[in-house]
């Protein structure tokens, strides 16, 4: 495909001319893992958002080999891409699928535990914009609690909590797994790296905000993203093996009102629901924290597994 | 396509129609973009005939909706029950929601000549005379009527429903049902009702705009056989084909601010750029910009009541950038730039004064080749620089080392020369193509009580002046010094470290919030053990019979309303007065100026030209603002006043590095997400034992001036960070060099570029730009 | 397990294999011949000896260069070749009944996205209740979309037909599926000639797509396709299945010349003079070889026409066969409910453009969920065949318990006492 001869970068691997909606979170975090990602990419998308937005036939805006597949099926796709190149022993090609939370959480839940129990050596990327978007707000098993969708009017029932995804890829016991945003770039870049770093099969979990689905403004994909992870709404973490988690960027707990005022999909939570959530939170977290600390001795006496790369925390550096 | 036999023609009459051209309406198309509400506004014009018993059909059109990209929806109306299933081809109406929108869809597509086309536009129908040729043209201002009302943002006004009350005046529906084609489609219908009734009222009746349409010629086919197509559906090429910048409803602008601590600095100094330098590790860069606009940055770094700290954007976050101890910091570790004295141009300029006005401008001046002679009445130069301030505050060698600079320039300092009884102004008027007076205040401003002039009562300056000059002034036993400026503060320190008791009072009318010293200065001197008594106005100076000073008798006073200057007026309380006893007064209420010339002569309103040809004025002397950056700003306005004036090109003295400066970048702007906590350095300080031992300087130096710099967060100018770049999910942020340009061919207008620049660089602004 | 020893015979290696096995050596050589193979595949009754012995061979060795990808689910195993296929692998699965129609959403994926993936369905009939036996219904209810099938005789044509699938798929780009009785042949063991590698190699040649998944030319697959353009790329897919027609006969006359064995489309037996044909696909088509052949001895002038490949429709070597004939019976093992049975349908309608006099079609429908067709079975189907008195608007149902006489009112369930004595 022809470069852009005035700008190499990552232009050549995504857009310009894509029609995602202006302020897409997926957009964004596509952009960003391609940086990383590189020409030697194969990329799998099944029906979601991303699927339209590179284009319709005879253009793409990606500049890198997609192939658009069934929802259902990025796990065993990628799988089969992979299993293709071995045979034709093409190597150093790096296959990354790239699906929607109702195509993981949901639909797809099935076909992605497959390919991480066989550890196929993929990469799985799931950008969470938290419902079916693509066709008009639906909720799925990533909707967080009170959040209202098109199929949930009255917001979604606090008894309903996110499906807790990362642990249930964890407990496929994968060499790498981890949560992030494209509103932490160097964090997000570092686990993009690591995850490129390991063979077997990957996992990436990308907050994905979505302002026509969360009734937010286009101009705050970035800053919803980043209250998001600061208000401990949606952790940043990794998990090697399924065993050793970290948390790569400790949130300041703070902001969650300005995160939920933010979105228009929250308008109409009472104060006692906004309570619920905040409990939610905490809650959240102290699984977390008891998985951080839960380090298993056995694994530490044989000293199986690398040394965890260190991710810079960031609050991104000062200006 | 064949749209069936002569089915459903009797449709409704537009209203405007002539009854000779009767128009039937059965088709009819509306464009706007995703999130502009189009499908409400076919879903009310298929009510409105619904309500009136006509058989309709409303559909979208069918296809992926994005935000921002255009969109269309379409109603058909019959007497007859519809069968057609077919989509809309050639419509008999068209309406367009925004404007814009005309540049990027043929919106006359399949329209026939003499067809309808309402716009939403501001403009009449006639201004599309060459545009929309052959076609009746109907136009309404449905944006501004939608803001009236509420609806949407000036960037996104939500202008369906006005637009909605056009059409149905125009297709001869009553108010009434179009009231109630709102009620039926919309929850609460109240500001839509408004908005449709104002439309219904304002829309500008159809124009047949004379000639024929103009048609865009159909583009080729993209595959004209069956082999032409591959196998498979794989892209052939990239999408750069699809201008996605056609959404837009609103275009990102890079435009740099003025920092606030620069339009604060009284000396104009670039502070957002040397801390930028700094930050970067660029010492002598740093200090190279500081020279820029003045030759004393050694002394600002101490002396100066850094007014940019007040207005620092930071404050809001974790405290103000140290700008005063890194200006001093770049001063003491900045390499001296290797100045080339410029090529003389021939002209002579007297400066009379070598106080920091008279030094400023003598610098400017240098450094445009003139041959500049500083006339100083003292034995030594630097005026209030050595007379004034204590060393404690300013060590001599710092001057002197300044001194030295402009000395470099090939500056040359007469000193002991008084101008005004040496030698005339007009002698050098005369001997100068100019010159510019910078004599500061040297009067002292008195109060007018009882006692002034009694043995043992000094007024400040004097007797700073007679300490400095090392004329051994006699410091008494128990000290008041009268006052609340910096002259109170610091003939309070000298005193202090003279007087064998070191019992030192300041006495000042209003609190000490009120007192315009520098904070950090009064509260040094207090540590010191300077006792304060506020609220307190000296009435008289008690002498004994032998006329020696016994006390100051003062009145208490309360805060009362403010004044002229802002501060509370202090009002006195009745029956306080009280004596409080000592044995030496300082006076430290003020300066006069004392201009060298008998005769009147007048200071013109920009505190610089004077009414005498080619003198000019500057610092104290002229504006008695009284501070040292103050004077260095406005010895440099004079220096470019008089470079003007002979000749030279003109220079703008205000900030003048950047394209487009607009306006000061205030703390709201910024992104504080984006600037990490970090506490302001405090520079050292010598302890209280050690400074009354002598005149060490009291202040140090802070460790790391970079690290403090990086505080800074260089509001309203990009610092090449990157963030629109990262963040923009296009991408349509073009990066060259550390530059940044916006590719509007592809920029959705989304505004997170806005959002996320730290430091407000980028404005949002309304398309068509 | 043991190895396959290296053939002295031109014609490979003689073997007792069901047709399970068979499948398994036939996938085994087109992976051998290409230099590697993706095969994935998910348990169902009676494929599972198809994918276990090709675990196996791939474990030890046998088959080269090759990923065996034990899925989770049928879906995920077409899900996993189709993007093998489109990234130039050369692929298999197997799979039976409630598998393929598990795997219906991608069967049409493959197609459409021109990936000649080979897949072997076992035919076994669908559930409920549960029916582990044969019957065509899994893989004709999947006749539309763009698959070429074949329907399977014998164990050496289950094994000759996946490398004739290849051949003719990858050629085309469109997916092949092997079909054989769940049992009759997938559990039976018969005479099997393993042809030798070099043969194989030299008939069906390494498949290397011009345009694929590939970093070195980047594309994405599968976009978005308006409205205008999408009947074209059904059509471009239609044409390329029309084209089995014209490259098959020149792949056959190949494979008779290198191996020694002929397939055709539709095959005729003791078709001359004919007055009375059965049309019949699959093992049926053997047994009813005997009974044809009793006929004849009887001096009934019957024949027999096997139909072998389904899709694309061979409707003009049909016409053919079938001319002269004045009655012919289509043995259906299967039903369009509501309907007929599916190759009777197939029949008449290829039969509308004959030039008259155009045969009678008499539609049987025989053998559902296992059933046994037995040589009685044909007999009955010719003798009804031979005795209507009129062309029957509806097709007779073998095997099927007898309505009740007063027919007309329907029999509610409640009232059906004795069915099951």
């Amino acid at each position: 495909m022809p470069v852009r001869p005035e700008e190499a970068g990552p232009r050549d691997l995504f857009g310009p001319g894509s029609v995602n909606c202006g302020g897409c979170g997926m957009g964004l975090s596509l952009k960003l893992a391609l940086e990383v990602l590189g020409p030697r990419t194969i990329l799998t998308i099944p029906a979601c958002c991303a699927a339209v937005s590179v284009g319709a036939f005879p253009v793409s805006a990606v500049g890198v080999s997609v192939l658009l597949h069934a929802f259902e099926t990025t796990g065993a796709t990628i799988a089969g891409v992979r299993a293709a190149l071995d045979v034709l022993g093409v190597a150093g090609v790096e296959v990354v699928g790239w699906a929607g939370d109702g195509g993981t959480y949901d639909i797809g839940l099935q076909a992605l535990s497959g390919a991480a129990e066989r550890n196929d050596d993929v990469l799985y990327v799931c950008y969470d914009n938290e419902a079916y978007m693509n066709t008009g707000v639906q909720r799925s098993s990533a909707t967080p609690p009170g959040a209202w969708t098109s199929t949930t009017p009255l917001g979604k029932p606090l008894e309903q909590p996110k499906k807790d995804l990362l642990a249930i890829v964890a407990a496929h016991h994968v060499p790498y797994a981890a949560s992030l945003s494209a509103a932490f770039p160097e964090d997000f870049r570092a686990k993009f790296r690591a995850a490129r770093a390991v063979r077997g099969f990957r996992f990436l979990l990308v907050h994905s905000p979505c302002p026509p689905g969360w009734r937010a403004d286009a101009k705050d994909t970035v800053r919803l993203g980043r209250l998001a992870v600061t208000s401990g709404v949606f952790p940043l973490v990794e998990v090697r093996h399924g065993r050793r988690w970290r948390i790569t960027v400790e949130p300041t707990f703070s902001g969650l009102d300005e995160y939920l005022d933010l979105q228009g999909r929250f308008a109409h939570l009472t104060n006692e629901q906004r309570a619920r959530i905040r409990a939610g939170i905490e809650l959240q977290w102290e699984e977390l924290r008891a998985r951080v600390e839960a380090r298993p001795r056995a694994e530490e006496r044989s000293g199986a597994g690398q040394a965890t790369p260190s991710v810079r925390p960031q609050v991104p550096s000062s200006p | 396509m064949d749209r069936g036999g002569g089915e459903d023609r009797a449709g409704t009459i537009l209203a405007e129609s002539s009854a000779r051209e009767a128009h039937a309406v059965r088709e009819l198309r509306f464009h706007g973009r995703g999130g502009q509400g189009v499908v409400l506004l076919s879903k009310l014009v298929a009510r409105l005939y619904f309500q009136a018993g006509k058989h309709v059909k409303e559909f979208p059109k069918f296809g992926v909706e994005r935000r921002g990209a255009p969109v269309e929806g379409y109603v058909r109306v019959s007497d007859q029950p519809i069968e057609l299933a077919c989509q809309i081809y050639e419509p008999d109406a068209v309406a367009v929601m925004a404007e814009s929108i005309l540049d990027q869809v043929d919106v006359t597509a399949g329209l026939q000549p003499g067809g309808m086309l309402l716009l939403n536009s501001p403009h009449p129908p006639e201004t599309f005379r060459s545009r929309f040729a052959g076609f009746r043209v109907a136009t309404v201002d449905a944006s501004a009527i939608a803001l009236r009302h509420g609806l949407g943002t000036p960037l996104a006004p939500i202008a369906n429903t006005a637009l909605f009350g056009a059409f149905a005046r125009l297709a001869g529906f009553s108010r009434e049902t179009v009231a109630a084609a709102l009620q039926a489609e919309l929850k609460r219908p109240e500001r839509d009702r408004r908005a449709a009734l104002e439309g219904y009222a304002s829309v500008r009746p159809a124009v047949l705009l004379p000639g024929t349409p103009q048609r865009p010629p159909s583009p080729p086919p993209a595959f004209r056989t069956l082999e032409e197509l591959p196998d498979l559906a794989y892209s052939l090429r990239d999408a750069r084909g699809v201008r996605t910048g056609t959404w837009r409803s609103q275009r990102p602008v890079y435009r740099f601010k003025v920092a606030p601590c620069h339009a604060r600095c009284p000396a104009g100094n670039d502070v957002r750029g040397f801390l930028g330098a700094l930050a970067a590790g660029a010492v002598d860069r740093a200090l190279e910009i500081l020279l820029e606009t003045s030759p004393l940055p050694g002394v600002c770094g101490r002396v100066c009541p850094h007014p940019c700290e007040d207005e620092c954007n930071r404050i809001a976050l974790d405290g103000a950038v140290a700008v005063r101890a890194a200006e001093r910091f770049v001063a003491e570790r900045g390499a001296e730039p290797r100045w080339e004295v410029p090529p003389r141009n021939g002209r002579r300029v007297a400066v009379v004064g070598s106080g920091p006005a008279g030094l400023s401008a003598a610098w400017q001046l240098g450094r445009r080749g003139y041959r500049v002679v500083v006339f100083e009445a003292a034995p030594e130069p630097g005026g209030m620089l050595r007379l004034g301030i204590p060393a404690y505050r300013l060590p001599r060698e710092v001057l002197d080392r300044e001194l030295a600079r402009i000395g470099g320039l090939g500056v040359e300092i007469r000193c002991g020369v008084h101008v005004g009884r040496d030698v005339g102004v007009e002698a050098l008027v005369r001997d100068y193509d100019a010159v510019v007076v910078a004599v500061g205040q040297q009067g002292d401003l008195r109060l007018g009580i009882p006692g002034e002039d009694a043995p043992g009562a000094f007024h400040g300056l004097s007797f700073l002046r007679e300490h400095h000059l090392g004329r051994g002034v006699r410091v008494g036993e128990k000290v008041i010094v009268i006052g609340g400026g910096n002259t109170a503060v610091d003939v309070a320190g000298v005193c202090l470290r003279e007087s064998p008791t070191r019992d030192v009072t300041i006495v000042y009318r209003r609190s000490r919030a009120e007192m315009p010293a520098i904070p950090e200065e009064v509260d040094q001197i207090l540590d010191e053990g300077v006792r304060l008594v506020e609220l307190a106005s000296p009435l008289a100076v008690e002498t004994d019979a032998a006329g020696r000073v016994v006390g100051l008798r003062c009145q208490q006073m309360e805060l009362g309303e403010p004044d002229g200057s802002g501060r509370r007026r202090p009002v006195p309380v009745a029956g306080s007065e009280h004596v409080l006893p000592c044995d030496q007064v300082v006076f430290a209420t003020g300066q006069a100026r004392s201009l060298p010339w008998a005769h009147d002569v007048e200071i013109a309103a920009d505190g610089i030209h004077t009414s005498l040809a080619n003198v000019f004025v500057c610092g104290d002397a002229s504006t008695g603002e009284g501070t040292v950056a103050a004077a260095i700003g406005s010895g440099r306005r004079a220096a470019l006043a008089v470079h003007r004036a002979l000749g030279g090109r003109p220079e703008v003295p205000a900030p003048s590095w950047a394209p487009q400066v607009e306006e000061i970048l205030r703390a709201e702007r910024i992104h504080w997400a984006h600037v990490e906590p970090q506490p302001r350095s405090e520079p050292p300080r010598r302890a209280v034992e050690q400074r009354l031992r002598g005149y060490e300087e009291v202040v140090g130096s802070i460790a790391d001036g970079a690290a403090e710099a990086r505080r800074c967060i260089q509001c309203g100018t990009c610092t090449a960070c990157d963030r629109c770049f990262v963040f923009c999910p296009e991408p349509a942020v073009i990066r060259r060099h550390g530059t940044y340009a916006f590719d509007l061919e592809y920029c959705k207008g989304c505004g997170v570029c806005f959002e996320e620049c730290p430091r407000g660089v980028i404005d949002m602004v309304e398309e068509p730009a | 397990m043991k190895p396959i020893p290296a053939a002295a015979d031109p014609r490979g290696v003689r073997e007792l294999l069901t047709g399970n096995h068979a499948a398994s050596y036939g996938a085994m050589l087109a992976g051998n011949a290409n230099g590697g193979i993706v095969i994935s595949a998910y348990p169902i009754t009676p494929q599972t000896d198809v994918v276990k012995r090709l675990s196996d061979l791939v474990a030890d060795g046998t088959l080269v260069n090759s990923r065996f990808i034990p899925v989770e689910s049928e879906h995920s195993a077409m899900a996993v070749l189709i993007a093998a296929s489109m990234t130039g692998a050369r692929t298999f699965t197997a799979t039976s009944s409630q598998g393929l129609l598990l795997m219906a959403e991608l069967i049409w994926w493959a197609a459409a996205s021109r990936a000649p993936v080979l897949l072997v369905n076992v035919n076994r009939a669908l559930a409920p209740g549960w029916s582990i036996w044969t019957d065509q219904q899994d893989s004709l209810s999947l006749r539309d979309a763009g698959w070429i099938q074949y329907y399977c005789a014998s164990n050496q044509e289950v094994l000759d037909s996946i490398v004739l699938g290849y051949r003719v798929g990858e050629a085309l780009r469109v997916p092949a599926m092997v079909v054989l009785d769940a049992f009759v042949l997938s559990h039976t063991a018969e005479e099997v000639w393993i042809p030798p590698l070099e043969t194989v190699r030299r008939f069906l040649p390494p498949y290397r797509p011009q345009v694929k998944l590939d970093p070195d030319d980047p594309r994405t697959f599968g976009g978005l396709v308006v409205p205008e353009l999408y009947p074209s790329f059904r059509r471009k897919l239609d044409r390329a299945l029309a084209r089995v027609e014209a490259l098959e006969p020149a792949a056959e006359a190949e494979f008779a010349r290198l191996f020694g064995r002929t397939y055709r489309a539709v095959e005729a037996y003791r078709a001359e003079g004919a007055r009375v044909m059965l049309l019949a696909s699959a093992t049926p088509a053997r047994t009813a070889r005997v009974a044809v052949d009793r006929l004849r001895e009887r001096g009934i002038a019957a024949g027999l026409v096997r139909l072998r490949r389904f899709r694309p429709f061979p409707a003009a070597s049909l016409r053919r066969a079938l001319q002269g004939a004045q009655r012919v019976a289509v043995l259906d093992r299967n039903v369009s409910l509501g309907g007929e049975g599916i190759l009777a349908t197939e029949v008449k309608s290829a039969l509308y453009g004959a030039p008259a006099p155009r045969p009678e079609v008499h539609p049987f429908i025989a053998g559902l969920g296992g059933q046994d067709i037995t040589v009685e079975t044909i007999l009955e189907i010719f003798e009804r065949t031979l005795g209507a008195a009129r062309v029957p608007e509806e097709p007779v149902w073998l095997g099927v318990l007898a309505e009740r006489a007063s027919a007309g009112a329907p029999v509610l369930p409640e009232q059906e006492e004795g069915v099951c004595r």
